[in-house]
C-alpha cells in the first residue's frame, strides 16, 4: 500500500524532463494547474490530456508507474464522481431513483471532474518523479529567495525539507525496529477498542520521539562543527542553470495557456 | 599545536555541581596520532568537545593553532582547522546524496563552486568513496557512512581531526576500513589525529596514548610503554591486547620471555625467541 | 525446543528490490543451549533471529516448536513470540515509561501476570542485571548509557522467556561494562538453564562466553559447532570478513613456526598453559 504512492517518489532515469532546471518544472506545474482549472469544454480537456500525454512520453517514466500512483486516489475519485453525478440538478433527466435524479449535465460534469483529477495527479507527480529531492529543495530555495527580503526564511525552509528527506528512511527503519522490540515484549497493537489502541501506541511513540530529539541534537552539533551558520554567504555545489530546454519548456507552457484562452474565446463566440 | 592549560569543566545535575575534569594540561603536536582512552564517564569525550569549541572552558584555556577557543569571532577559522567525526554515522550526514554531504562544510564556508567540486572529489578519492558519490547515504554500510563523514571533514582541509569513538557502532570490516583511512590521513597527509576509543587494538596503532580516569590524566606515553603495565591498565577498566597479555602472563609464570609485544607478530617473535633460548640452553 | 528446517527469507518479495536474506537455513535450538551467533552485517543473522522470535512475515520452510510442526508460520509465530524474548541492538532506545520499574514491568504486564508476580519479576530482573534497586523509581531517561542498557535487558529478562536472544548486547560499552554484561549472561545461563543466544561480531566476546557457536555468511549457516572447532578455521572466517581472536592468530603463527601447539586454543589462559607446558618439558 505505502509503496503504491508514487507522489513524492523519484524515478531515476535520464530524459529531457529530468535535465530541466527544477525551477522551470515547479513553475511549469503551477502553470499546468492553472490551465487544468480553466478547462471546461471537451476540446480544452482534450488539449490538456494531449499535453499531459506528451510530457509523460518526454519523461521516459513508464506509464504503469504513473498509473500506479492513481490507485490510492480511487476512493477520492469515486466520491467526487458520485457527488457530481447525484448533486447536479440542471439538464435533462436521464433517469431517477429514490430522491436522486441523474441528468446529462451531471454525467458530463462528473466525467470532467474525474478527468481533471486524473490529469492533475499524473501531471504533478511528474514533478517529483523527474526531480531528485535535493534538486527540488534547491529549486524551491531559489524560487523563494526573493521572498527572504520580506522575511520568508527560504534557506531554512529548504534546509528543513532536505534534512527531513534525509532522515525519513532512517526513522522508518527505527520505527520498524521499535515495533518489533515492543512486540517481542508482548505488546499488542491489534486488539481492543479505540482508546486501548491509542494507548498501545505510547510504547512506540515515546521512543520514536526521544530518538528523533537525540538525532536532532547530534545532527545540530555535527552541523555546527562543519561551520553551518544559516544561509548567509553560502555557496552551493549544485548548479542551477537555466538552459535552452528550460526556455523552450516555458514557451510551450505559455503557448498552452494561450491555446486554452483561445479555445475559450472561440467557445464564447460560438455561443454568441 | 593544540594546547590545553589548567582546563576544568563541570556541569549542574539536580542542583549539585559535577566535576568532569579539573586542571587538565595537554599538549598535542602537529602530525601526532593520539589515542585518548578511558572508561565511560572518564571525561575523554568532554575533553574532545573542547578542541573545536563545541564546549568552551569553564576555567583554563584551550589554544588551537594560536586560536583561543573562547574567542567567538574566530570560531569558523577554528572549526575549519579542527574537524570532528562522531560515533553515530547516521546522525552526522546532512544531505541525501553523498557528494552533497561532503560539500556541506565548503558550502557553509562559501567556497566557490569550481574549487568546491575539486575538493569534494579529492576528499572522496582519499577515503575511497568516489565511486559512491551519487549514492544515497542511508543505503551505505556503517563503515562507508563513516568514511563519507570523514570526507566531509577532509574537504575543509583541516590540520587536525578529532574522532569520538568512530568505530563503536561498526562491524569488524567497517572498523578496519575506518582505521585504515585514519592512519593514511595521518601518515600521508600529516593530519593530526585525536582518536577517542575503547578498542585497544586501535589504540596500539597510535603514536601516543593518553589514559584518562575520573577527569585526570593517569598515563600519557607511547602504547609500547603503556600496555605492558597490564595490571595498572586493567585497574583503570581498560583492556590489554591479547598479545601483550599473553607474554605478560608467561613472564608472570616465571618464563624468560621479553614483554612489551602489542601485535600478534611481536608476541610470536618473543615466544619463539624464548623457545629457542630454552632449547639451546 | 525450536527447530527451523530449510528456511528461506526474502525481503521485498515480488519487487525489483527483492533481496534474499536467508537461504535454506536449518537450525535446531535445544533447551538450555548457550549459543553464539556470528556473522558480519548483512550476513542474515538478525533476520534469522527475528524469525526465531516470530517477528517477521512467514518465510519459506518449516518451523517446529517443542516437537510440534506448524503448517503455517503465522500460528508458529504466535507460539514463538510467547517463548522467545529478543533484545535488539541498542535496546536502551526503546525505553518509554516514566520509571525504570514500570518499564521493566511492561512485559510481565502484557503476560497478564498478577500484581505480586509482576513485582517479583521486576525485582528479580533488576537484580539479575545488577541494577541498583534505588534506581527503580527513577526515570529511565535520567540514567547513564550502561544503566539504560541494563534496564532494557531487564525488561525482557523479567518475562522469563524460554529463549533469550541478545543482538550485540555489548555494542558501544566500555571494556568494564562489556565484561560485566557478559559475566551477567553467563550467570543467568548457569542459574536459569534456559536457552540464551548471543549475537555478536566480536570473536573475543564469543570466545569467552559460550561453548558452541554458529556462523552466518551471505544468508547461509556455514558453521555450527563447538567454539574451538570454529576458531580453528581462522582462514575461512577471515574470508567472510570476520576476525579470529588475536590469541588464535598468535597460536597459528607459533604453529606455523613449528611449535607443537593445538589449533583449538582461543583464550589467553589456555595458550599460556600450553606454551608453559612445552617450554618446561624442554628443560
Amino acid at each position: 500500500m505505502l509503496r503504491d504512492i508514487t507522489l513524492g517518489q523519484y524515478y531515476n532515469t535520464s530524459s529531457p524532463l529530468h535535465d530541466m532546471d527544477p525551477r522551470t518544472k515547479i513553475l511549469g506545474v503551477i502553470f499546468y494547474m492553472v490551465v487544468l482549472f480553466m478547462a471546461s469544454s471537451v476540446w480544452e480537456y482534450a488539449l490538456a490530456a494531449l499535453f499531459t500525454a506528451f510530457v509523460i512520453k518526454l519523461s521516459r517514466v513508464p506509464i504503469s508507474f504513473i498509473t500506479r500512483g492513481l490507485k490510492p486516489l480511487v476512493m477520492i475519485m469515486g466520491f467526487t464522481l458520485a457527488l457530481n453525478l447525484l448533486m447536479t440538478s440542471t439538464g435533462n433527466e436521464l433517469f431517477h431513483w429514490w430522491i436522486f435524479r441523474v441528468t446529462d449535465d451531471g454525467v458530463a460534469l462528473a466525467v470532467k471532474m474525474a478527468v481533471r483529477l486524473v490529469l492533475l495527479v499524473m501531471g504533478t507527480s511528474l514533478l517529483t518523479l523527474t526531480t531528485s529531492p535535493i534538486a527540488l529543495t534547491g529549486g524551491i530555495e531559489r524560487l523563494l529567495s526573493p521572498l527572504s527580503r520580506i522575511g520568508v526564511p527560504s534557506h531554512e525552509i529548504a534546509m528543513m525539507m532536505s534534512i527531513a528527506l534525509r532522515f525519513i528512511p532512517t526513522i522508518m527503519e527505527e520505527t520498524d525496529k521499535i515495533i518489533k522490540a515492543q512486540t517481542s515484549r508482548g505488546a499488542d497493537f491489534e486488539s481492543g477498542n479505540l482508546i486501548q489502541r491509542v494507548k498501545a501506541m505510547i510504547p512506540i511513540l515515546v521512543p520514536l520521539f526521544a530518538g528523533a530529539f537525540r538525532r536532532a541534537d547530534e545532527l545540530a552539533v555535527a552541523m555546527e562543527c562543519r561551520c553551518y551558520n544559516g544561509g548567509a554567504g553560502r555557496t552551493s555545489l549544485r548548479e542551477l542553470r537555466f538552459r535552452r530546454i528550460d526556455a523552450m519548456a516555458l514557451i510551450v507552457g505559455v503557448v498552452l495557456l494561450a491555446a486554452m484562452i483561445g479555445l475559450k474565446i472561440l467557445a464564447a463566440g460560438g455561443i454568441a | 599545536m593544540i594546547k590545553a592549560e589548567n582546563l576544568s569543566f563541570s556541569y549542574e545535575s539536580e542542583g549539585a555541581e559535577v566535576k568532569v575534569f579539573e586542571n587538565l594540561n595537554i599538549e598535542i603536536k602537529d602530525g601526532e596520532f593520539v589515542a585518548v582512552l578511558g572508561h565511560n564517564g572518564s571525561g575523554k569525550s568532554t575533553f574532545a568537545k573542547h578542541l573545536n569549541a563545541i564546549l568552551v572552558p569553564k576555567s583554563g584555556k584551550v589554544t588551537v593553532y594560536g586560536i583561543d577557543t573562547a574567542d567567538e569571532s574566530r570560531i569558523f577559522e577554528l572549526r575549519k582547522n579542527v574537524g570532528m567525526v562522531f560515533q553515530n554515522p547516521d546522525n552526522q550526514i546532512v544531505a541525501t546524496v553523498v557528494e552533497e554531504d561532503v560539500a556541506f562544510g565548503l558550502e557553509n564556508l562559501g567556497v566557490p563552486r569550481d574549487e568546491m567540486r575539486q575538493r569534494v572529489d579529492e576528499a572522496l578519492n582519499t577515503v575511497r568513496m568516489y565511486g559512491y558519490r551519487k549514492h544515497a547515504p542511508h543505503l551505505l554500510s556503517g563503515g562507508q557512512k563513516q568514511r563519507v563523514a570523514i570526507a566531509g571533514i577532509l574537504a575543509m582541509e583541516p590540520r587536525c581531526i578529532v574522532l569520538d569513538e568512530p568505530t563503536a557502532m561498526l562491524d569488524p570490516i567497517g572498523r578496519d576500513e575506518v582505521m585504515e583511512t585514519i592512519r593514511r590521513l595521518n601518515r600521508e597527509k600529516g593530519i593530526t589525529i585525536v582518536l577517542i576509543t575503547h578498542y585497544m587494538d586501535e589504540a596500539v596503532k597510535a603514536d601516543r596514548c593518553i589514559v584518562m580516569d575520573r577527569g585526570r590524566i593517569v598515563m600519557d606515553d607511547s602504547p609500547q610503554n603503556i600496555f605492558p603495565r597490564v595490571e595498572e591498565v586493567r585497574a583503570l577498566g581498560l583492556d590489554v591486547p591479547q598479545a601483550t597479555e599473553l607474554v605478560w602472563e608467561l613472564k608472570r609464570r616465571g618464563l624468560n620471555v621479553e614483554t612489551g609485544a602489542l601485535r600478534s607478530a611481536q608476541a610470536v617473535e618473543a615466544i619463539l625467541k624464548m623457545y629457542e633460548n630454552e632449547r639451546t640452553k | 525446543m525450536i527447530e527451523l528446517k530449510n528456511v528461506t527469507y526474502t525481503y521485498n518479495k515480488n519487487e525489483p528490490s527483492a533481496r534474499v536474506a536467508l537461504s535454506d537455513v536449518s537450525l535446531k535450538l535445544d533447551d538450555g543451549d548457550f549459543l553464539g551467533l556470528i556473522g558480519h552485517t548483512g550476513s542474515g543473522k538478525s533476520t534469522l533471529m527475528q524469525i526465531v522470535a516470530g517477528l517477521l512475515p512467514p518465510p519459506q520452510g518449516s518451523v517446529s516448536v517443542d516437537g510440534r510442526d506448524y503448517a503455517d508460520y503465522k500460528s508458529a509465530a504466535r507460539e514463538l513470540r510467547k517463548k522467545v524474548g529478543l533484545v535488539f541492538q541498542y535496546p536502551e532506545h526503546q525505553l518509554f515509561e516514566e520509571t525504570v520499574y514500570k518499564d521493566i514491568a511492561f512485559g510481565p504486564k502484557n503476560q497478564k501476570l498478577t500484581g505480586d508476580e509482576i513485582d517479583e519479576r521486576v525485582r528479580e530482573a533488576a537484580r539479575r542485571v545488577r541494577l541498583d534497586s534505588g534506581l527503580l523509581e527513577k526515570s529511565p531517561f535520567d540514567l547513564s548509557g550502561g544503566q539504560k542498557r541494563r534496564v532494557a535487558i531487564a525488561g525482557v529478562v523479567a518475562m522469563k522467556p524460554e529463549v533469550l536472544i541478545l543482538d550485540e548486547p555489548t555494542a558501544g560499552l566500555d571494556p568494564a561494562g562489556r565484561d560485566e554484561l557478559l559475566n551477567m549472561l553467563g550467570e543467568l545461563h548457569r542459574d536459569w538453564r534456559r536457552t540464551i543466544i548471543l549475537v555478536s561480531h566480536s570473536m573475543e566476546d564469543i570466545a569467552r562466553t559460550v561453548k558452541t557457536a554458529a556462523v552466518m555468511n551471505n544468508g547461509k549457516l556455514v558453521m555450527n559447532g563447538p567454539v574451538e572447532e570454529i576458531f580453528s578455521r581462522g582462514a575461512e572466517l577471515r574470508t567472510m570478513g570476520l576476525n579470529t581472536p588475536q590469541i588464535s592468530r598468535i597460536v597459528d603463527g607459533l604453529i606455523d613456526a613449528g611449535l607443537p601447539l593445538s589449533r583449538r586454543i582461543f583464550t589467553v589462559k589456555a595458550a599460556a598453559d600450553e606454551i608453559e607446558k612445552i617450554v618446561r618439558s624442554k628443560r
